[in-house]
């Protein structure tokens, strides 16, 4: 019994640990690191792939698609399968294309859109964790992550979202994941992979109009 | 200001008023009447369109049946939540709504709505060879194998099972 009130309290040690908050000056330094790596993306693009857990379903939805990046706001982000749907955006300009049509939409006058765009954008490039004016902002050190957690202070995302983690490599700072936490307990996880950063893109897949 | 008008007009599109509008779907497209199969389980992912007067959603909704009872999750294509809901047989509620859904004449038209999607076999409606219609809502399923069901006169729902590789 003593045994395994040790392993326990050792266990519990670790993971308080793992999850500790970084001190000012080391959020200071990931956030200056995270900038550079930030601001040398010239363009991205990577497969990705989205894990939804569904709670009222004890299930999980997965979907994956493409993703493409150029500076500053042109994405292309595609689901393949197993459906299609395609969220184009190109400055203020946000196109979405489904099975069915294709609506092109102002982020100046539609705030979800805008916020939805914000959010993916600085997810893909990482610019996110300096948007103090609608987040609280932590960071915190994994094993082979460094991860920076958003809580929103903003009404509209507050509404969307208890808090979304941006999960970046620690080798290149670039944004390996993104959690999206819900208040109903139903978490979206989306993964890059094959990341290929500032390889020429045909701009050609950003076009709007 | 806006936002009273606003409330007002989702009120009245969710009331009902209306007449049954045309889905415009010639007969021939017509093959079978939604559900194909009393015995087919609703189990699994479809992508759902929602059409209301001229706004246009689309979405994933999940459900699985368990006994009498449906549950399900409404999504949008990155995963964000817009309502959960649960069907026991006699009505259908909706849960956990995104805020700008969370209104209760706004629960109560969805719900009524899924309640006749979910169990258009189960309730006393007129049916024929090419659709089932009860008060103001129509279903129909399409040569697509898309079911379609138009509830009020305002309010167009469309779904369609996809098929998933679990690989």
């Amino acid at each position: 019994m003593k045994k395994l009130l040790t392993i326990i309290a050792l266990f519990a040690g670790i993971c308080a640990f793992a999850q500790q908050p970084m001190s000012e000056a080391e959020s200071k330094a990931a956030e200056q690191k995270i900038a550079a790596a930030s601001a040398a993306i010239k363009t991205l693009s990577c497969d990705f792939e989205q894990q939804k857990n569904v709670s009222i379903l004890s299930s999980v939805m997965t979907s994956k698609g493409k993703l493409y990046y150029s500076r500053e706001a042109r994405l292309r982000w595609q689901y393949q399968s197993p459906y299609s749907y395609t969220f184009l955006m190109n400055g203020d300009k946000v196109k979405i294309i489904n099975e069915k049509s294709s609506n092109t939409i102002d982020t100046k006058s539609n705030r979800m859109f805008k916020s939805i765009s914000q959010i993916i954008v600085s997810g893909v490039n990482g610019s996110g964790v300096t948007n103090t004016r609608d987040f609280a902002i932590k960071f915190f050190n994994y094993d082979s992550h460094l991860t920076v957690e958003m809580i929103p202070t903003d009404k509209t995302l507050k509404g969307m979202f208890s808090k979304i983690r941006l999960n970046f490599s620690t080798q290149d700072y670039t944004v390996d994941s993104v959690e999206l936490h819900e208040s109903s307990g139903d978490v979206t996880r989306i993964t890059m992979k094959n990341k290929q950063i500032n390889k020429p893109i045909d701009e050609k897949i950003f076009a709007v109009d | 200001m806006k936002r009273f008008l606003l409330s007002i007009s989702l009120c009245l599109i969710f009331s009902g008023c209306a007449t049954n509008g045309s889905l415009g779907l010639s007969e021939e497209d017509v093959l079978r009447v939604w559900p194909p199969d009393a015995a087919q389980s609703f189990d699994g992912q479809y992508r759902l369109y929602v059409s209301i007067q001229k706004a246009e959603l689309s979405g994933i909704c999940v459900m699985a049946r368990n006994g009498e009872t449906i549950r399900g999750t409404v999504v949008n294509e990155f995963g964000i939540k817009a309502f959960d809901f649960e069907d026991d047989g006699k009505r259908c509620k909706l849960k956990n709504c995104m805020s700008f859904l969370d209104r209760f004449f706004i629960r109560r038209g969805i719900g009524s709505d899924m309640h006749f999607l979910l169990r258009a076999d189960e309730i006393r409606a007129k049916r024929d060879a090419n659709s089932i219609t009860h008060g103001k809502r129509i279903i129909i399923v399409n040569a697509e194998g898309e079911a379609v069901a138009e509830c009020g006169g305002t309010r167009r729902y469309t779904l369609k099972k996809i098929a998933v590789n679990d690989d």
